[in-house]
């Protein structure tokens, strides 16, 4: 469902097509070893622990530090990395990874199985998403370069979580293993080494001549692949105002930036300077409901504010036009896409939105929105649905908070009916990291439904992936028809670079290795 | 007088502990903690507590708060939760940005500020006077950061003359750390070079009218040596003030300006402590500010006493 | 001369003064109305100032943010005016209260002014009142140091001595002899922390912790230009220029006000 504002994006991609065929063909430069880069990132990390974290900023920088066993590929399929392969037993409850030989940690020291081990184990005792592990019972080195993983109870999608990278199963030095969250040397096996960070100001990254490039692919393929430094320093420089890293892209102090405007995308698109890449689906943008508190208890009053909204007019004014309308909850093109409950999508239905709430009832009940000033396509979102829902008769009070204040606001199921989000990274590596938030224990909306924990179950559990998905497919409709999450639409992010950056290809966490400037 | 610095650094110590409490009894108000910002946009609330506990956030407040106090005497600030190091260290590091910014506006704010009042007092009543009282009364009006982002956007973007935001250190190279610190220095002594212009306008004109100013303009020596020589001496009383409360505003307006401008400054610093919620550093960042306004005060009196011979140590 | 300033002084705010309590007749729009299909206009007849990122008549959202913030700046003023004067009465009169409600006053002073503003806002949760709140903590102790001063000159003087010495009421002496004298520097005063508070509020609002939309602000509306300052500077110029013309417009005023109620304090302010 691509619109007219498009355009721009469509020329980016084509220009993205062209570059990669210059990058590949014959004729073009030589990529030239030495220099330095600046890329712009809006958001200063939270820590460089990537166990710690799922923040984007955190992982933009730990991605070139760090390397796991398995990740996803450009198509986001699961793919080895520092994994030479890897195999599940018949039964399901033993996972066998045979490790690349030769990889070297910055330190210098050789990675074997009982780093992985000692990583693995770091990761089940303090990660963020430990639950990933939840289901493993033993871990076992029968050599230096085999690593076993016993799990207690079969689980289906177990690779298909160790290879996600929300929160990455990074491999450390097994020195390291005992340490807490937050306190690691940053000492990895990845193409970058860490150099220092200055709080607010950068973290600067040099190539490490040590890296021993995997050579199974011909290049760049997700976070795997193989990868090659031509830069001598990467510099992640903090730029949180959009306007700061545009003004610094043109000026040429920067050379790629992450979340350029809309607005000034289009204005660059003219300039031969600079090349827009669009990151297409980059997240979903909508609203957790809760069914807790009223009047969002009544399902009628829930169904009217589902159906009175008009996404064209949010998502314009919420991404300046950067996005595609769809109802799924996962993105077009991945495995598990579905479009069940999607009548209810957008349907700018004001007359029987506002027969329904006469229907429940409704008698001005104040419905609380909470929104945050840290996120602007939140926030604005948040004041199109509020002038939307006052449309239809509903009395709205929109709360603006911090971000840390709205995740405060969150826990309590008085504070609010509406919470603004996006859901980013979950979505794009499959269903279930994307609608965990709808079943226990996280249980956004505070009233368990059993109908969908048992859909989950079969979600996760399920034995071949058609049964999963349609699992998935009735879990959406659930989600749909119950009013779980008010789903606007999918947002389109932009990067920019100058002209001469070669190599580069948009992802979801920018890569800075099979990269060079020209000239 | 050493006994009077001994008294009034005394004095101070209740005043700093309460600026601590206070802080610290604020910031516990402030919903929200520094574990949903470490662990990501999209975390579970399980997920977050596994960061709350591992930082130990879990722990009381008040035990928190009395092992912070309890290295106070060692000069320990404790350690910063969202910067990876100690709150010393990370002020130490922002210092001499934010007093490269603030000693770059006080020498602007010197330099017209002064120069501005003398001409409007000299001309007093004519039209020179009141257009210097028009733009210094503009200078206290105008909303600094949104004059911030007016000349980011003309001379950072448009004319692209310079930086548009961001911080050069002086070792990296000496003209860009200039450079970048012009067009933050202006938003930051726009308001302080009103201030100073028409005190020094006031004080020049009581000082013109002195006898003594008159008995030398009459002899016919000329205004210049005069001003010189008599009345600037007895400007810089009143200036001196100015410049002490300056300093202050200074501190206040760069946590707006460093924040618009993107320079790594205590201001800043500060800023994102209160809206990531790191506790600490909040504490002691507020702390070692307060100090520095006490002890700037103190200077500022004891320059009182150099200039002026009549001004003694008596009362407390 | 002077007077002309102080008349155009009361020019502007009396402008201003306008705008806010017709806010209503003037718009032309409600201030929240999104009309999404006129996004990023230039000013036209429609839409005298152009309309903002949401299609919303900036001119109507100018008009109303003219009322919040005069509100906002008045509560300041008021509480301020209360809360200084009962602090510094308190504090100049009772010489037992001196010494720790001034160095509580001293706590507060030392502390960045915004960074107090901030932090109490957040607390408070995002509203007009708790901006009030919030601004009123942080010039409170200006006002009771003033009103303090002016006690502790008064209570030496001879009428009050004598007062005191036939058995005066302090409620009476207060009353008759402390606050009127105190009266002319504490309105010179309140006047300059109107203008404060109205540029204190814009940031508060600027960083997101001052009163949440569809509440037109005008610190919101600058804050929500400055993403488009290239592409349409129009949606940050007017709420600034708002701002600006406002406390000029304040500032003359206490100038002017000054010179009349108070000659001797031209020199402590300049």
């Amino acid at each position: 469902m691509f619109r007219w504002h498009d355009g721009i994006a469509r020329a980016g991609l084509a220009i993205v097509a062209v570059l990669a065929l210059l990058a590949a063909g014959p004729g073009s430069a030589e990529p030239k070893r030495g220099g330095m880069l600046v890329f712009a990132q809006e958001a200063p990390p939270p820590t460089l622990d990537p166990n710690f974290s799922s923040a984007i900023s955190t992982r933009n920088i730990a991605m070139h530090v760090f390397e796991t066993l398995i990740t996803r590929d450009e198509n986001n399929d699961i793919i080895d990395e520092l994994a030479e392969s890897h195999a599940a037993s018949a039964d399901g409850l033993t996972y066998t990874f045979k490790l690349r030989q030769g990889v070297r940690f910055h330190n210098g020291k050789e990675m074997t199985s009982a780093d992985v081990k000692g990583s693995y184990e770091r990761y089940k005792r303090m990660a963020l998403a430990r639950i990933t592990l939840d289901a493993v019972v033993a871990m076992e080195t029968p050599d230096p370069y085999t690593f076993v993983l016993k799990l207690g109870r079969q689980m289906p999608v177990f690779l298909d979580e160790v290879s996600a990278f929300v929160v990455p199963i990074a491999i450390l030095p097994a020195e390291q293993s005992g340490r807490e969250g937050n306190k690691i040397d940053l000492i990895g096996t990845g193409p970058f080494q860490f150099v220092e960070w200055v709080p607010d100001s950068h973290v600067r990254l040099k190539r490490f001549d040590g890296y021993k490039p995997d050579t199974r692919s011909a290049g760049t393929n997700g976070f795997a692949g193989r990868k090659q430094v031509w830069f001598d320093t990467v510099d992640f420089k903090l730029v949180r105002e959009p306007g700061a890293r545009v003004a610094g892209l043109e000026a040429g102090q920067l050379q790629i930036i992450e979340d350029l405007p809309a607005e000034s995308a289009k204005r660059l698109a003219a300039n031969r300077n600079i090349v827009i890449y669009d990151l297409k689906n980059f997240w979903l943008q909508g609203a957790w409901v809760n069914h807790a508190r009223a009047p969002t208890t009544d399902n009628r009053i829930r169904r009217a504010l589902q159906i009175a909204l008009d996404m064209e007019e949010i998502m314009e004014i919420a991404t300046d036009g950067a996005y595609a309308l769809q109802p799924g909850l996962q993105y077009p093109g991945n495995p598990y896409y579905v479009t069940d409950g999607g009548q209810y999508y957008n349907a700018k239905d004001v007359n029987k939105a506002k027969a329904l709430l006469k229907e429940a009832g409704y008698r001005g009940e104040e419905l609380v929105i909470i929104t945050n000033s840290s996120y602007q396509n939140m926030y604005k979102a948040a004041q199109v649905v509020s002038e939307q829902l006052k449309a239809v008769g509903f009395k709205v009070r929109m709360d603006v908070f911090d971000w840390a204040t709205a995740m405060a606001k969150r826990q309590d199921k008085e504070n609010w009916n509406l919470w603004f989000t996006g859901q980013g990274t979950g979505p794009s590596v499959g269903p279930y990291a994307a609608m965990k938030d709808v079943v226990s224990p996280q249980l956004n909306q505070f009233t368990p439904d059993p109908v969908l924990d048992k859909l989950f179950d079969e979600l996760i559990s399920g034995t071949s992936f058609e049964a999963r998905k349609a699992a998935f497919g009735k879990f959406q409709a659930r989600v749909y028809d119950q009013v779980l999450f008010l789903k606007f639409g999918d947002l389109t992010r932009k990067q920019a670079a100058r002209a001469n950056v070669k190599g580069f290809l948009p992802y979801r966490i920018p890569r800075m290795w099979n990269v060079w400037i020209e000239g | 007088m050493a006994e009077y610095v001994v008294r009034r650094l005394l004095a101070a110590i209740p005043v700093l502990l309460l600026v601590t409490l206070i802080s610290a009894s604020i910031m516990q108000l402030v919903p929200g903690d520094p574990a949903s910002m470490i662990a990501g946009q999209n975390a579970s609330q399980i997920e977050i507590e596994r960061v709350r506990v591992e930082l130990g956030l879990d722990r009381p407040y008040g035990e928190r708060m009395l092992a912070w106090f309890a290295g106070l005497p060692r000069g320990d600030l404790g350690r910063s939760i969202l910067l990876q190091r100690s709150v010393a260290d990370a002020i130490l590091e922002r210092v001499p940005v934010t007093l490269a910014l603030a000693g770059f506006g006080l020498l602007l704010t010197i330099a017209i500020g002064i120069q501005c009042g003398i001409i409007a007092a000299l001309r007093a009543n004519t039209w020179v006077d009141q257009a210097v009282l028009v733009v210094a009364l503009a200078g206290v009006s105008i909303p600094n950061f949104w004059l911030s982002l007016m000349l980011i956007v003309l001379f950072g973007v448009m004319l692209d003359w310079l930086p548009a935001g961001g911080y050069i250190p002086f070792a990296d190279d000496p003209l860009g750390w200039a450079r970048s610190l012009i067009l933050p220095g202006i938003s930051l002594a726009l308001l302080q070079i009103g201030l100073l212009a028409r005190i020094t306008r006031a004080t020049m004109l009581e000082v013109l009218r002195q006898d003594y100013i008159r008995t030398a303009r009459a002899k016919g020596l000329p205004g210049l040596l005069v001003i010189g020589k008599h009345a600037l001496k007895n400007v810089m009383i009143p200036v001196i003030t100015v410049i002490g409360i300056s300093f202050g505003l200074l501190l206040s307006g760069s946590v707006v300006i460093e924040t618009v401008y993107s320079i790594p400054g205590m201001g800043r610093l500060l800023a994102n402590a209160v809206f990531g919620r790191d506790y600490p550093l909040i504490q002691g960042g507020l702390l070692v500010t307060a100090a520095t306004l006490v002890l700037l005060n103190l200077v500022v009196d004891l320059l009182y006493a150099v200039l002026d011979p009549r001004v003694t140590f008596d009362r407390g | 001369m002077r007077h002309r300033l102080f008349a155009t002084g009361v020019v502007l705010f009396g402008i201003v003064l306008v705008l806010a309590v017709f806010a209503d007749v003037l718009a032309i729009a409600p201030p929240e109305k999104m009309q999404v299909r006129f996004r990023f206009r230039t000013p036209e007849w429609a839409f005298p100032l152009g309309t903002d990122n949401f299609g919303r008549d900036i001119w109507s959202r100018l008009v109303y943010g003219a009322r919040l913030s005069l509100a906002i700046g008045f509560g300041v003023v008021v509480a301020t005016g209360i809360a200084g004067t009962a602090i510094g009465l308190a504090a100049g009169y009772f010489r037992r209260l001196d010494n720790p409600l001034m160095r509580a006053m001293d706590a507060l002073m030392a502390f960045p002014a915004v960074l107090l503003a901030i932090a109490i806002a957040a607390a408070l949760g995002p509203s007009a009142i708790n901006a009030v709140i919030a601004l009123a903590a942080v010039y409170t102790p200006r006002t009771a140091r003033i009103v303090r001063a002016t006690v502790l000159v008064v209570r030496e003087t001879e009428y009050v001595q004598a007062a005191l010495a036939c058995g005066a009421r302090h409620y009476w002496i207060i009353r008759h002899h402390v606050l009127p004298n105190s009266l002319a520097p504490l309105i010179v005063q309140l006047t300059f922390i109107f203008a404060y508070a109205v540029l204190t509020e814009a940031i508060l609002s600027f960083l997101g912790v001052g009163p949440p939309p569809p509440t037109p602000t005008w610190g919101n509306m600058i804050a929500e230009g400055k993403d488009y300052l290239r592409e349409a500077p129009l949606l940050a110029v007017f709420p600034g220029i708002a701002i600006a013309l406002t406390a000029l417009g304040l500032n003359l005023l206490g100038d002017g006000l000054r010179d009349v109620l108070d000659p001797r304090l031209r020199v402590q302010h300049g």
